[in-house]
């Protein structure tokens, strides 16, 4: 058995290859006075997800970790902390839909970034429907040099 | 039997957002499909809140002179982080899930429930007759490797309604993907299950260059269903798309799928 639980989790990390939609990483300004940068990403899961799916999103930026609280997810221009997602299980994220990774980091702001950045992003999908997966989660990840356009 | 085509064989265009929903039913229509089947949890751009969705689609797939055969959903026990989902929150998925597919017009519902324990489908399905019998909708619990084909029997004979029917996905006779513990039950056990059939799903990962799935006795599988009478949908489910890491043309998977149906079905 725990070798079809290990092929099943294999199969359903495959389609993290459609993770990163774009490779730049756009400056951003929120009606609200908020700014940072952000980057597109497609929902990674075989299906439609709810966002307490999302247990974990995790950004390095030059190798270094953005610290949870500068991380956000912005779907359908709604900007929600990372740490929250996984409360929010009425909103779904929905199969092939576009969603940014918006970062806040003061550091990286305040002349941090390069042209040229070394971006990691890593996600933790625990899917709401019990495939019987250990630990219960996928893990999916990409990595990208993103160039800085503003 | 009706031969039709899961708009789950679209998959790796719809995951890329290289095709739409609305693209994919218009090209089911174009192979001659009678019928589709759609996955609220992949189809509904509005999921779970699509009811006006589930109408506009319900209209387009009747303007293309085809029905919606069967609509799929999940029963999510794990929706939320901080605790399991009670009975009654199942009911309610279910009894939305019911009416949402009988708003499609659509007489079967997937709905994928996972436990270890057969009784605990029971039970649910159970306390949902009354409303699959107000909405006629009948509940087909889908029959999937790594499960013995012989799986469900008994909670179909313990529940006992027409309310309550099985669909077997072909997976559970083929031979290859997952190890073979239920390999070796033969097509015996597919023809045992007609009786208790309201749809299948017409599993696929590959075809070879004759246009047959290689792993999969599609030829003795519809052959069967021919013998036995079976008046439901067959649909194309094609998975491989999933692992397919270089590009490919959803729409010719589809063409490939539907044709090999014909081949056997017709």
């Amino acid at each position: 058995m725990q070798n079809e639980k290990t092929g099943i989790l294999y199969v359903l990390s495959q389609l993290g290859r459609d993770l990163l939609a774009e490779t730049s990483l756009h400056f951003k300004s929120w009606e609200d006075g908020t700014t940072g940068y952000a980057f597109a990403v497609r929902e990674p899961f075989y299906t439609s997800i709810p966002l307490s799916s999302l247990s974990e999103i995790a950004v390095t930026v030059n190798d270094r970790q953005v610290p949870e609280n500068h991380v956000w997810l912005a779907l359908r221009e709604q900007r929600i902390p990372a740490s929250v997602c996984r409360n929010l299980w009425e909103l779904y994220w929905h199969i092939g839909e576009k969603a940014e990774i918006f970062i806040t980091d003061p550091t990286l702001l305040q002349g941090g970034l390069k042209k040229k950045n070394k971006v990691a992003l890593q996600m933790t999908v625990r899917p709401a429907y019990d495939y019987g997966l250990p630990e219960k989660k996928v893990d999916y990840a990409a990595e990208a040099e993103m160039e800085v356009v503003l | 039997m009706k031969l039709g085509m899961s708009l789950y064989t679209y998959g790796a265009d719809l995951h890329a957002g290289r095709i739409t929903v609305e693209e994919a039913i218009r090209h089911a229509a174009s192979l001659g499909c009678q019928g589709i089947e759609l996955i609220g949890d992949q189809h509904f751009s509005t999921f779970p809140y699509a009811y006006t969705e589930a109408l506009h689609l319900r209209e387009l797939t009747r303007s293309l002179g085809m029905e919606i055969a069967c609509y799929s959903t999940y029963l999510h026990s794990m929706l939320r982080q901080d605790r399991t989902a009670t009975f009654d929150e199942f009911m309610q998925m279910a009894e939305n899930a019911i009416a949402l597919t009988a708003a499609l017009g659509c007489p079967v519902l997937r709905p994928t429930f996972a436990s270890d324990d057969v009784q605990e489908l029971v039970n649910l399905v159970t306390a949902c007759l009354p409303t699959l019998e107000k909405y006629g909708v009948i509940w087909g619990v889908e029959l999937h490797a790594p499960c013995h084909p012989l799986y469900y029997k008994e909670a179909l004979d313990r529940v006992n309604s027409p309310w309550f029917r099985l669909i077997p996905d072909f997976s559970c006779w083929s031979v290859g993907g997952l190890p073979d513990r239920y390999l070796d039950a033969g097509m015996d056990t597919f023809r045992a299950l007609a009786p208790y059939m309201v749809h299948c799903h017409g599993k696929a990962h590959r075809f070879d260059a004759r246009g047959e799935e290689p792993n999969t006795p599609y030829r003795e599988l519809l052959g069967i269903l021919k013998e036995t009478g079976f008046s439901g949908y067959v649909v194309c489910e094609y998975e491989g798309w999933i692992q397919e890491a270089a590009p490919f043309s959803s729409k010719e998977m589809a063409a490939r799928h539907f044709a090999l149906l014909q081949r056997y079905g017709r």
